[in-house]
């Protein structure tokens, strides 16, 4: 019988069960392969879609990942109304990649030109966009 | 002496006449004040929640609507006030389990008509410069004359700019303004309250301290969407804002179906309660000011 290329479901399971069974006192790793390779088959054998394997690896719990990025941590048209360009710049540069100031911008509706390829350039666009926004509401409320 | 609560927005869709019905309802079972709400807006949204639809049927028969109060009240024939109002109206208790004092000026499909015969036949008997202005004085004036009766007057304004809403929002002591955090409804707030504090601009308005607007913000239908916050807080940038936020809840809608069966208020809003308890806590201290 020929065996197929590992499927990724089953890796994650199988290393689910190995941390879980290697938490018991006294237990080797070579039983703990073991047997977690015993749950992985017997759920093979139970689920026979893809799919369904999928989704109960999806359900394993995931170790902690560092925190990702929030583009709505603050608004940065508030924060220029509030606090003024500098203020707003110098919240900017605590963010260093480029591709995170993208996305504060894409998510708070700032437009910033996609050639800019210098996160000071992107930093001061955002700023500009900003200021246009408001602009925009005083222009429009009157 | 009566205070004047007008609830406002030229948007339509934001909550209007829902909020205005939760302020009627929790001033007048928590409260334990005389309420009256005017419904003003000739979608009469607020007369359908708080008499059904038989219930409106048979005001509109008994010429109990806001049209017919305006028109006859422009002629000679016009009964008092307190003739064209239905008492006792909504589907809640109050503590001791009877109807709260909770009177309702039934709206009209026929407003925006009468307002407009109005124009003319005010037109025609004067010859003041200012013909709508001074049917606006009019309407506050007939609106005015309900306040010996009551303690609080809630004024559900249509959306738009008809003369009965600009009469609300002159007249009122307090409006407040519910809107939806969206890009959209952020214009439609700049420009309701250039409106309510009669400035032209932005620049303006901002030369009148927040404390002492005539108006404050209620951000309704709220998410959890954290793109909603940031509008949130760029409306407040130029608008006082109520602490109270209405979240959007699944069921809320239900809560204003109407129901001929009393039953207290806590029961009809369900989930929603502590959210208009808060509102209800926020609004007495707003037009207690």
């Amino acid at each position: 019988m020929t065996q197929g290329p590992p499927d990724p479901a089953n890796e994650r399971l199988q290393a689910f069960f190995r941390e879980n069974i290697m938490a018991e006192p006294g237990m080797s790793t070579e039983l703990a392969d073991k047997l977690a390779g015993r749950c992985v088959t017997a759920i093979d054998q139970t689920l026979t879609t893809h799919a369904e394997k999928s989704v109960l690896a999806q359900a394993v719990p995931e170790k902690p990942q560092p925190p990702s990025f929030d583009p709505f941590a603050f608004s940065v048209v508030a924060m220029l109304a509030r606090l003024g360009r500098d203020e707003l710049m110098s919240r900017l540069n605590t963010i260093p990649a480029i591709d995170n100031l993208r996305t504060l911008a894409l998510a708070q509706h700032i437009y910033v030109d996609p050639t800019l390829a210098v996160p000071d350039d992107v930093r001061l666009a955002i700023v500009r966009g900003a200021e246009h926004r408001i602009a925009s509401r005083r222009a429009a409320a009157s | 002496m009566a205070r004047f609560l007008a609830v406002a927005n030229r948007k339509g869709g934001v909550g209007k006449s829902t909020v205005a019905v939760m302020l009627a309802q929790a001033f007048s079972v928590w409260g334990g004040q005389r309420v009256l709400l005017l419904d003003l807006d000739s979608q009469c949204n607020a007369s359908m929640i708080l008499l059904g639809g038989e219930g409106w049927v048979a005001a509109r028969g008994a010429r109990r609507t806001v049209s017919d109060y305006f028109s006859e009240s422009f002629d000679t024939n016009a009964r008092p006030p307190l003739d064209y109002l239905v008492d006792g109206v909504g589907d809640v208790t109050a503590a001791d389990g009877q109807p709260p004092p909770l009177s309702l000026l039934p709206g009209s499909l026929l407003l925006d008509d009468v307002q407009g015969d109005l124009f003319l036949a005010y037109a025609s008997r004067r010859e003041a410069p200012d013909m709508g202005n001074g049917l606006k004085t009019w309407f506050e004036h007939l609106i005015r004359r309900f306040d010996p009766h009551f303690d609080l007057v809630i004024l559900d304004c249509a959306p738009g700019l008809s003369f009965a809403a600009l009469a609300a929002m002159s007249t009122a002591d307090k409006v407040v303004v519910p809107f939806r955090p969206d890009y959209v409804s952020l214009h439609a707030v700049d420009r309701v309250a250039l409106i309510i504090e009669q400035k032209s601009n932005l620049d303006e308005l901002s030369m009148v301290p927040m404390e002492l607007r005539r108006y404050a913000c209620l951000a309704n239908f709220v998410r959890t969407d954290p793109r909603e916050r940031l509008l949130i807080e760029e409306t407040g940038l130029a608008h006082p804002m109520l602490a109270t936020e209405l979240p959007q809840r699944d069921g809320i809608a239900n809560a204003f179906d109407w129901f001929p069966q009393r039953r207290p208020i806590l029961e009809k809003y369900g989930a929603a309660a502590p959210d208009i308890r808060k509102l209800f806590d926020e609004t007495s201290k707003l037009i207690a000011d």
